[in-house]
């Protein structure tokens, strides 16, 4: 069969209401599409003009987008992915996330460059998509059963699929999304199609083939990123050998490793559960986003079955943070998380929780410190909400305003911080304590700059205010093209020129002149990919104003939903208490930082986007 | 004004205001054969260089301080993993007692340490309505001016948990002017809105308490006469002293009756969204007279009397004065300008949870307040004063 071309891209939007089982289809003004690029970007936008200010994340006048990027389809290095966007229901605010899954390549080759869910179906549907539409499909028989097995289910009717699991069902606030064996992770998305009653959707896809409008220019440029990518120590050797799980070691070294709900900052057993103790146990393979040129991820042995490897996050909130060093056992965890469908990060960090909280008195349950046993029934409960496992399924910002414990629930805005101590990256601190949806690792990545390739001081406030808003503004470009957020290692690092300077200069010129530093970096990979895929032009000094145009448009929709500087904090136990592996027990020093972060970022001292920034940034006020 | 059939009032501190307060500390202390007293302050009390000023007072005495303690996190609570600590702290120094300066979670956090030393078991054993069973050891509260609605009253909370019982007000109350320190405009304002939430619902409502009344009309009236030029001249000694006074009437005449709907909704707002209490309070305070009027449910005319005073009352004639004094009270929160939202929406409060809001105080006020009338006047409270 000859396949029928896009090129460039599709423009055309879905867009689904559940409640009068109706679609319709609109195109994506051209306007939009240079403002905010695709993704996660134009995602945002699109909600930002169809929702209303205070609606209930799970309930039917929320939206969620899944949109592809104009990369996707291409076959440019790592851009297997897609992003998803909508109200959160652990936060109350905006939240997107990214997915290597194959739903992504499907939709979009199925014709569709993104998809709007909203309304609500009066019992549980699934969505079939094709080049011609949507249709409703009666979701009985899948209802209630295991992300995989309902997967399996439907994928038989499509090349891709995103599902939710039971805890999606039982509006577990941190359910997730599963799309092949990726996930959209953060943020409670599965919530909200749990609330929706939408089991899932697949998308018959292989009916397009997606070709770039330049395709010389294009060529061009996924040479010169592959080239990045295989030079990169990261990306070639870390990642691709060891997976995420590199990290672990890494963060023991610079203290940044939580232990016992981020009470300690390293750990004696902490190579029991690294990626070098992986490779050297579990006999791993690859098992990555397809198409994907850097292959972080793997699949190995546990337990006598071949599983996907957890990812560092997992490890990390599984493993030392709740005294457990048995990569058996975290297997155990994630592979209950990825049936029930539920954020490894949020779980991990809700049940330390509830064991310092149990420890203390605060809460009652049999979760203990060091031991396995209760973690994977508690997980079961909390993905069917049975017994504890429904409040728990509340995550911990709701559990310690009920119970109390808030000083010691290490979320931010609602939203579990992944497995940094930023009391040992100060940088990571003010990019936890700002990010926009929540304590996410991922707006700036700070960490590994601070904490694993020594560009910054982990323990000064110099510089991290640029940095993190240059940082913020990259990876909402990254995550709108879109292409996996590794890529940014070799198009920072590999350039000629940081290559050749001395560390200290580095250092120094990055700290105190974190804007010139951006010149020696080759960000123009992306925006060179853009503008061959569309056809537009782009230059990597507007596609930089484009990431920051994304990031305050979130910010400012965030604003409107009650975010202000009182909730660009941190956990109480981050700024107040030092750690027993610190002899000098920093704490992070974020009163120093935010103010700066404020000013650059053009928000008004109560972290409100100014009127004259959001005028600049053609962002229209409501 | 009409004699109940039956009344009880419960007031267990002595209130030591104006100069010299500081020093009487010593006398009190041995009024309660105490002399050795843990004293807990926060970080920022520390800075502002009031703990040196406390110690200098106690020269000439025969106080010794068993431990200084100034680095109470600054959290909205008393939180358990400090409160263990400085419990170990005083039974480590052989304290006898305990002095509190500054407010909000310093003040909790010492009526928790003070539940820790007096009993047996873990603290949140005694969280709830009148679990603790007796006496707590001597305790003093230096005001600073702050007013986070427990300071002077029979509550506090410890982890988010709400304990109650006669036992944890303080002994002894000290309002010193060197200790009240201006507070920003916005904290005045807010501190106030705690404060005259507290009173109001001690004496507004049908629950006719002639001692309650005293208290709590004193406090309405030093705040409707001090709070204006506070927040225009922050430094007003006499008016910031008048106003720790008023914090102090209404935490007592509060303990006296059981939490009013604006009260257990504010403090249900706050918890979630992070607002100041004060500010959630300032909104719906003039609204709940409004739609108690709205009701026809009584509001009695004594506020008036409370915040214009004898003549003032006697002025307006006697079927006005409810809708008189609401009118009052709305223009005082109004003329705040833009200090306070005037609406829960400007203040970007989720419609969504109302529900759940509405639930908590409710659960908070023991059902005396009713799910359904928070959610009404949670809903008129949207768009809040015109
Ligand atoms: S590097 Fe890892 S996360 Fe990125 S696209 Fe490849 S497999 Fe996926």
């Amino acid at each position: 069969m000859v396949m029928k071309e896009i090129t460039g891209t599709s423009n055309k939007i879905l867009e689904v209401d559940l409640t009068t089982q109706k679609f319709s289809v609109f195109d994506i003004p051209e306007k939009d599409r240079k403002m905010y690029l695709g993704g996660k970007g134009l995602g945002l936008k699109l909600l930002y003009d169809r929702m209303a200010v205070g609606v209930d994340p799970l309930g039917p006048d929320n939206i969620i987008a899944f949109m592809m990027g104009v990369l996707m389809g291409t076959g440019a290095s790592c851009s297997g992915r897609f992003a998803a966007v909508t109200k959160s229901p652990l936060t109350g605010i905006m939240t997107s996330a990214s997915c290597g899954g194959p739903f992504g390549m499907a939709l979009k080759t199925s014709g569709w460059d993104g998809l709007l869910i909203k309304g609500k179906s009066a019992k549980p549907v699934y969505l079939y998509i094709d080049s011609k539409g949507v249709q409703f499909r009666d979701a009985k028989t899948i209802w209630g059963k295991e992300i995989r097995k309902a997967q399996d289910v439907v994928l038989k009717e499509g090349s891709g699929a995103v599902v939710i699991g039971p805890a999606g069902e039982n509006l577990v606030r941190f359910a997730n999304i599963c799309s092949g064996h990726r996930f959209l992770g953060r943020g409670g998305m599965g919530a909200v199609l749990g609330a929706k009653n939408l089991k899932a959707v697949v998308a018959k896809g292989q009916e397009y083939k997606i070709l770039p409008v330049k395709s010389k220019k294009f060529e061009k440029t996924k040479k010169r990123s592959t080239k990045y990518i295989n030079q990169n120590p990261i990306t070639s050797n870390q990642y691709r050998i060891f997976g995420t799980n590199s990290h672990v070691m890494l963060s023991n070294k610079a203290g940044i490793l939580p232990v016992r709900n981020f009470t300690g900052g390293s750990h004696g057993e902490a190579a029991k559960v690294s990626g070098e103790r992986i490779v050297a146990k579990h006999n791993p393979k690859f098992s990555t986003c397809k198409p994907c040129t850097i292959l972080c991820g793997h699949k190995a042995t546990f337990n006598g079955e071949e599983r996907s490897v957890p990812e560092f996050e997992t490890t990390g909130l599984f493993g030392p943070n709740l005294e457990i060093f048995d990569p058996n056992a975290i297997s155990d965890f994630n592979e209950i998380c990825t049936d029930m469908g539920m954020d490894t990060i949020s779980a991990g960090g809700t049940i330390a929780w509830a064991m310092e909280a149990t420890e203390k008195g605060l809460f009652k349950s049999d979760l203990k410190f060091g031991s396995p046993k209760e973690v994977a029934q508690t997980l079961t409960d909390i993905g069917k909400a049975k017994g504890i496992g429904k409040e728990l399924g509340m995550g911990s910002r709701w559990l310690s305003k009920k119970y109390g414990g808030e000083d010691f629930a290490m979320h931010v805005k609602g939203l579990e911080i992944a497995a940094y101590d930023p009391r040992g990256a100060f940088g990571q601190g003010l990019s936890f304590a700002v990010a926009n949806r929540g304590g996410c690792h991922l707006s700036s990545a700070f960490f590994s700059l601070e904490a694993y390739l020594h560009m910054y001081q982990p323990y000064t406030t110099w510089g991290k205010a640029s940095y993190t808003e240059f940082a913020e503004n990259c990876f909402d470009v990254v995550n709108s093209l879109h292409i996996c957020q590794f890529t940014a290692f070799p198009v920072f690092l590999e350039p000629p020129i940081i290559k050749m300077l001395p560390t200290v200069v580095l250092n120094i010129s990055l700290s105190t002149m974190a804007p010139l530093a951006i010149w020696f970096m080759d960000l123009s990979v992306w925006s060179r990919y853009w503008s061959s895929v569309t056809g537009h032009r782009l230059n990597m000094w507007k596609m930089l104003k484009i990431g920051k145009r994304i990031h305050v448009l979130e910010r400012y929709m965030n604003t409107r939903e009650g975010i202000a500087r009182k909730d660009d904090t941190l956990p109480g136990r981050l700024l107040n208490e030092g750690r027993v592996s610190d002899p000098k027990h920093r704490t992070v020093p974020l009163e120093k930082m935010l103010p700066k972060y404020y000013k650059v970022r053009g928000y008004d001292e109560n972290g409100i986007p100014r009127d004259r920034t959001l005028r600049k940034l053609k962002i229209e006020k409501k | 004004m009409q004699l109940p059939e039956s009344y009880v009032f419960f007031s267990q501190p002595k209130i030591n205001s104006g100069k010299n307060a500081l020093e009487h500390i010593y006398v009190e202390l041995a009024s309660m054969d105490a002399r050795k007293p843990l004293v807990l302050a926060s970080r920022q009390v520390a800075e502002q260089g009031l703990t040196k000023k406390f110690i200098k007072s106690l020269y000439d005495s025969n106080v010794i301080i068993g431990s200084l303690y100034e680095e109470v996190y600054p959290y909205h609570y008393a939180c358990i993993s400090q409160l263990n600590d400085l419990a170990e702290l005083f039974r480590a120094r052989g304290c006898d007692s305990i002095i509190a300066i500054g407010g909000g979670s310093v003040v909790d956090l010492a009526k928790g340490v003070n539940i820790a030393v007096s009993n047996e078991g873990s603290v949140m054993d005694y969280a709830g309505e009148n679990v603790l069973r007796k006496r707590l050891k001597p305790f003093v509260y230096v005001s600073t001016g702050q007013c986070g609605g427990t300071e002077t009253s029979n509550e506090a909370y410890i982890e988010n948990r709400r304990f109650v019982s006669d036992f944890l007000f303080p002994d002894v109350i000290v309002l010193d002017n060197r200790m009240i320190t201006s507070l920003t405009r916005q904290r005045a304002a807010e501190a106030a809105m705690v404060a005259l939430t507290a009173a109001i619902e001690s004496c507004a409502v049908p629950y006719n308490n002639p001692m309650n009344d005293l208290y709590a009309n004193v406090a309405i009236n030093f705040i409707y006469e001090n709070l204006h030029g506070v927040v225009k001249k922050p430094k007003i000694t006499h008016g910031n002293l008048a106003l720790a006074n008023a914090y102090a009437m209404a935490g007592i005449a509060f303990s006296n009756i059981p939490p009013g709907i604006v009260y257990s909704l504010g403090i249900a707002i706050a918890r979630d969204t992070g607002l100041p209490r004060g500010k959630c309070m300032g909104c719906l305070l003039p609204l709940s007279l409004e739609y108690r009027v709205m009701k026809h449910e009584s509001i009695r005319s004594e506020l008036l009397y409370a915040l214009l005073g004898i003549e003032g009352y006697c002025r307006v004639p006697e079927k006005d004065r409810t809708q008189t004094s609401i009118a009052i009270l709305r223009q005082f929160v109004n003329d705040l300008g833009d200090i306070l939202p005037k609406s829960l929406k400007d203040m970007h409060v989720s419609r969504y949870k109302f529900e759940e809001y509405s639930r908590m105080a409710s659960e908070m006020s023991k059902k005396r307040v009713s799910q359904q009338d928070c959610m009404q006047l949670l809903d008129i409270a949207w768009e809040g004063i015109a």
